[in-house]
């Protein structure tokens, strides 16, 4: 294997800009800031060519379909022609140009609020699969989603205002409390993986394998 | 199996359906069902309310496709009220997507006269993340030397005075992501400038914790943007939707209901087996 | 070199933290590895990857929604990344069908490259398939095609993730796949705790590397990571009384 593909090259790699990136961020080095902004620059570039192989990707899967008029061949044809249309106005045009803008805010955004929307359903069929009083953790769970789902609702917060006092209690004192240690903990967490990696011993994004 | 038993194990499809009506009903013939005042709310109205005359308010728009439907509301509310008060804004965006619901925004609100360059500026989209902030707090020119159509800062009257995070007194952040945290990290904690946070309702569990101390007040997703529309006496795009707010958790609590009683019976009958 | 004003307390809190895992990583490499309490989720993968085989039914792993490997997601993602190795070489020893999807372009080719590798160390790279790992960047309804159409018996999700998480996750209810979630993005939590059958919470995320591969020194370094926990208990409890006594600790944390 080539030295630029191995293991070791990737692990040094990343010692030397996380320990650049570290040292500009807590020490006031003359240049420190330009240099951590150009490594982030790098990152940035790096990250359009992978988004060059994520389209790669889609074409691999979808042209073969197309050709030989595979399962939903249809679909297929409006991803190709969508990446292409799309990134051919785009690099023709420049984004800021009034068809770009137009292509956004009516074919973009409306998928996109659709796409969002699929939440609300399958929180739904979420909420009356999960929230069953099996044994007293789920009964607990059930208890306070149920009354934070009162206080999120403005018709019952009217009615009886009750809710609005529960609900504020419960987002100022037990949420605040359990987010907090969440939070800290996750905090915590980050810092080890981001150690492990630094050391090399964190080895998932470097093909996997202890 | 009993219709109790049944109401245990009924299909995801009743529920979407059910949901559909419990949404586009309220939508089509609204209810007018009463939206109380919350505090995170009252509190960030109050803030722009008492802003002294002359202030300066950076306004970070970073929301962009799906999510303009949940926070929208908010944005253009708040933007409103900052446009009605004799307050300065710089506009700017953290994501490029955001950008057009920028002009969106500036293109549906009533500006009260205020003029381009000399009451409001738009930066635009300000690449580079939580370096971009750091950067802004130290110097703004450091970060762009001009405004989102190409005009030199120095030859906007109102940024002759305005550089840094000292020169600003209120920032108000509009997310569909979690970037907040950046912006507590780069303006609230070392500085101690107050920030007002409008962002999805899914969010505001995680950033409770922050308010009051650092968020001064949060203006979350579609309830929390009906009711400052309410507190500017501008219903807009989120007032249609608080209707849809009751509907559909009243139709959820019902839904868990049934689902407990179903399973209430179903575990009876297995007991008894 | 000077500080920088603002983050001097950070910086001593992050050598203190890394004095007490690299303490454990010494420790551990001399043998003294300290235990780890169970965690249901991890170990329900083996059952997992098990069930689809018995199945004949793909496994669906994701490795989040919300961030790449280059953002302030990428603890997460590398927790993932882990996880998906992990599942892979389960899948090319028991010939399972996997099918792992990214609506994140920077982690589609690192996902790749980890399958194929799997497949490699357990000499199967013939049975690797490059659409095993899939770029889709519409997460919602590609994530809900991909799913039901391949019958999915097992769905793996670990990383960091936005609202697709509960429609992920329904799906494979639906479908009746065993569902193991994991995510320290907060907002997703608690959808992920009332859908999947097993939950990794916050931290508990960041030891799957280390708990799966079983390396004795990753896991000292969690040992080191729950001390870091006992400083900020002992910081929180020192706080509450200097504040209860009238003297604010505050601005020393602000430094």
């Amino acid at each position: 294997m080539a030295w630029y593909k191995s293991r070791e090259f990737c692990q040094i790699v990343t010692l030397i800009v996380a320990i650049i990136i570290l040292i500009t961020y807590f020490f006031d080095i003359p240049g420190g800031g330009e240099v951590a902004s150009h490594l982030q620059a790098f990152g940035t570039i790096v990250s359009a060519f992978a988004l060059m192989v994520g389209v790669l990707n889609l074409f691999q899967i979808h042209l073969p379909n197309l050709m030989r008029k595979g399962r939903y061949w249809y679909t297929s044809f409006i991803v190709c022609a969508s990446i292409i249309l799309w990134a051919s106005i785009a690099i023709c045009l420049g984004s800021e140009h009034p068809i770009s803008r137009t292509l956004y805010m009516t074919v973009n955004y409306p998928l996109s609020g659709t796409a969002y929307s699929f939440t609300a359903f399958y929180i739904t069929s979420a909420a009356y699969r999960a929230f069953r009083a099996r044994n007293i953790d789920s009964f607990i769970l059930l208890t306070i989603g149920t009354l934070v789902i009162l206080y999120n609702t403005p018709i019952a917060n009217a009615v009886f205002p009750t809710f609005g006092d529960i609900g504020d209690w419960i987002f100022a004192v037990p949420n605040k409390a359990g987010f907090r240690g969440v939070v800290i903990g996750i905090a915590l967490g980050s810092v080890a993986v981001g150690l492990r990696t630094l050391l090399g011993m964190e080895r998932g994004y470097l093909r996997g394998g202890g | 199996m009993s219709i109790f038993q049944r109401l245990g194990r009924l299909d995801p499809r009743v529920f979407f359906t059910l949901l559909i009506f419990a949404v586009a009903i309220p939508i089509i013939s609204p209810l007018g069902l009463p939206v109380p005042i919350t505090q995170p709310v009252l509190d960030a109205y109050n803030y722009i309310e008492n802003l002294p005359e002359g202030s300066v308010v950076l306004y970070s728009m970073s929301v962009a496709g799906g999510g303009w439907d949940d926070v929208g509301g908010g944005v253009i509310a708040t933007m409103q009220h900052l446009f009605s008060r004799p307050v300065k804004i710089i506009i700017f965006s953290y994501f490029a997507d955001s950008v057009p619901w920028v002009e969106y925004t500036l293109n549906n609100i009533d500006k009260h006269g205020k003029k381009y360059g000399e009451d409001y500026v738009w930066l635009g989209y300000l690449a580079g993340g939580e370096a971009m902030l750091a950067g802004l707090a130290s110097s703004i020119r450091s970060i762009t030397t001009t405004d989102a159509y190409g005009t030199p800062l120095d030859n906007l009257p109102m940024m002759k005075d305005i550089d840094n995070i000292h020169d600003i007194d209120l920032i108000v952040h509009a997310e569909i992501s979690t970037i907040f945290e950046a912006y507590l990290r780069q303006f609230q904690a070392p500085y101690g400038k107050p920030i007002i946070l409008i962002c999805p309702s899914m969010m505001v569990t995680m950033y409770f914790p922050y308010y009051p101390n650092q968020a001064i007040g949060i203006i979350g997703g579609v309830r929390g943007s009906a009711e400052y529309e309410l507190l500017i006496h501008r219903p807009g795009m989120a007032s249609v939707s608080t209707d849809t707010l009751s509907t559909t958790h009243i139709l959820i609590i019902v839904m868990i209901i049934m689902g407990n009683i179903g399973y209430y019976f179903e575990r009876k009958i297995r007991r008894g087996e | 070199m000077i500080l920088v004003s603002g983050r001097i307390s950070a910086f001593i809190t992050l050598l203190i933290l890394c004095g007490f895992i690299l303490w454990y990583i010494m420790e551990a490499r001399k043998g003294r590895v300290p235990k780890l309490r169970r965690l249901p989720a991890l170990e329900a993968i083996d059952e997992a990857v098990g069930r689809a085989t018995e199945m004949g039914r793909p496994v669906h792993v994701s490795c989040g929604s919300g961030g790449s490997i280059r953002d302030e997601w990428a603890s997460q993602v590398l927790a993932g990344l882990s996880v998906l190795s992990y599942v892979a070489e389960l899948c090319a020893e028991y010939d399972t069908s996997l099918i792992a999807t990214t609506p994140v372009a920077d982690n589609f080719p690192i996902m790749s490259e980890i399958v194929r590798e799997a497949y490699r160390r357990k000499n199967k790279e013939e049975s690797f398939k490059p659409d095993m790992v899939v770029y889709v960047p519409g997460y919602n309804a590609a994530s809900i095609g991909i799913m039901v159409e391949r019958n999915i018996a097992a769905n793996i999700m670990v990383g960091p993730f936005w609202h697709e998480s509960v429609i992920l996750a329904e799906v494979g209810a639906s479908l009746g796949a065993i569902q193991i979630g994991g995510t320290a993005t907060t907002h997703q939590l608690p959808f992920i705790v009332a859908s999947c059958d097993y939950v990794l919470i916050g931290e508990e995320m960041f030891a799957a590397g280390a708990y799966l591969s079983r390396d004795p020194v990753q896991i000292g370094s969690i040992a080191g990571m729950d001390w870091g926990k006992v400083l900020a208990i002992l910081l929180t409890l020192f706080g509450l009384l200097m504040e209860a006594a009238g003297f604010s600790i505050i601005k020393y944390l602000n430094m």
